[in-house]
């Protein structure tokens, strides 16, 4: 049975810019307890893979260039 | 894993349910406020529970008041000055939950200038903030031999932190005893054989459920049958769904990476739960812990035949469940702090 993506607002962004898992860090995907977080194989840079977040912040408090910023979902504003 | 070890289970019945801010997964915590004089409040701004302090009556007075038309329930801090309400935005915003500011920020909510809406958590299972758990004795052994368990997982009610940090020092210093005197055991290679088959399967199927659709499912069903007030009849259709889901569990679910294998061992544990909330629920046919078990056909208090432990556990491949004496307490308790538990509603005094 195939299956098919229901598309969401992510609540991990991260600035490309700032990120620098392509020079090998790999803090935010570390520390994150929901395993959520991966480097992307195309860019080197760090995305949310699994939309499974608790808003728990330590991927934010934790990233050492500030790349990382965690919103409140639109579904719970 | 202590239920399928075949350890007993104390009180599953009493559930967890907690009061969190409405639509935020964070705690009220009231209990943290109220020693600076916040409290949960009615629609009205008035008082209703005696004590903010979680327990299963204080969730049934909670619950009364939704159903009473003076709901919703707040957190009200809106009569204290804002420097003490600064006070306590660093521990509800810093230690409990860091995005909970930014959580009221985006709602345009301060605490300062209005009550904040609160309401009552789906049920879970956890003796930190209840009474249910593995049964441990004082020196956290289940009743496995050799097995020991510490933290909220733990029949050690309200430990929290603390708690878990002070048995599982107990249950080391314990284990370290009770490993000396005995040889490591043998273990069966067909057994190692067997877990990984059932860990793996969701990876050999090229086709099928993914975990989280099987943990929306069950969750949702938790949610319509097992939720109190609980009624046997929804019980029963509970349990025939979750053996449904076990079914598609074991049968069905796919995992297309690491993550999603995790989910899916997640979701067998998830599952797990849900059938033995049922089940330690429909044993004890008499309500207890407020709101935590509320039996709407058994709705009395029965100390005659339940002031007792309900010890659940797998025997044979199978789910059972017995009685087990309370032990005598090892402090005294007065005859009126035996009912204090019951009197949480706030009455007029003179």
């Amino acid at each position: 049975m195939p299956l098919a993506l229901a598309p969401s607002t992510v609540p991990v962004i991260v600035d490309d810019t700032k990120c620098i898992a392509d020079k090998g860090c790999t803090v935010c995907v570390d520390v994150c307890p929901l395993d959520v977080l991966r480097i992307s194989d195309l860019t080197g840079k760090a995305y949310m893979k699994y939309d499974e977040c608790w808003y728990c912040m330590p991927c934010e408090t934790d990233c050492p260039t500030g790349a990382v910023t965690v919103n409140i979902p639109y579904l719970l504003r | 894993m202590a239920y399928h070890a075949g350890a007993g289970l104390a009180n599953l019945e009493c559930y967890q349910i907690n009061p969190l801010i409405k639509d935020y997964n964070g705690p009220a915590c009231a209990y943290v406020a109220g020693p600076f004089g916040a409290y949960t409040a009615n629609s009205e701004g008035n008082r209703f529970i005696e004590c903010d302090y979680w327990s299963g009556q204080m969730m049934q007075e909670f619950y009364n008041e939704l159903q009473s038309g003076k709901g919703p329930v707040f957190l009200k801090l809106n009569h204290l000055h804002s420097d003490t309400v600064g006070k306590i935005e660093a521990v509800l915003h810093q230690v409990e939950r860091p995005s909970r500011g930014r959580f009221h920020a985006n709602r345009g909510t301060n605490y300062r200038e209005r009550m904040i809406e609160m309401h009552i958590s789906e049920i879970g299972f956890c003796s930190g903030h209840s009474a249910s758990g593995v049964f441990v004795d004082e020196f956290a052994r289940t009743t496995v031999p050799g097995l020991y368990a510490a933290g909220d997982m733990a029949s050690v009610p309200h430990n929290y932190m603390l708690g878990a940090f002070t048995n599982g020092a107990v249950a080391g210093e314990h284990a370290i005893d009770y490993t000396a005197a005995v040889a490591l055991p043998d273990y069966d290679e067909e057994d190692v054989a067997r877990e990984r088959t059932r860990v793996l399967a969701p990876t050999l199927r090229e086709d099928g459920i993914p975990p989280n659709q099987l943990e929306y499912k069950t969750r949702r069903i938790v949610n319509d049958y097992l939720q109190p007030p609980k009624v046997t009849a929804k019980m029963r259709i509970g349990q025939a769904r979750f053996a449904e889901l076990r079914e598609d569990l074991e049968q069905r679910m796919i995992a297309r990476d690491a993550h999603e294998l995790m989910r899916a061992l997640e979701v067998s544990s998830i599952l797990d739960c849900a059938d033995m909330a049922a089940f330690a629920s429909l044993f004890r046919t008499e309500s207890r812990w407020g709101l935590y078990h509320q039996r709407v056909d058994y709705p009395e208090k029965n100390d005659d035949d339940w002031f007792c432990h309900s010890i659940l556990r797998k025997q044979d491949g199978r789910m059972t469940a017995e009685k087990r004496p309370v032990a005598p307490y090892i402090v005294p308790i007065e005859a009126s702090e035996r009912t204090a538990y019951d009197r949480q509603r706030i009455r007029k005094q003179a």
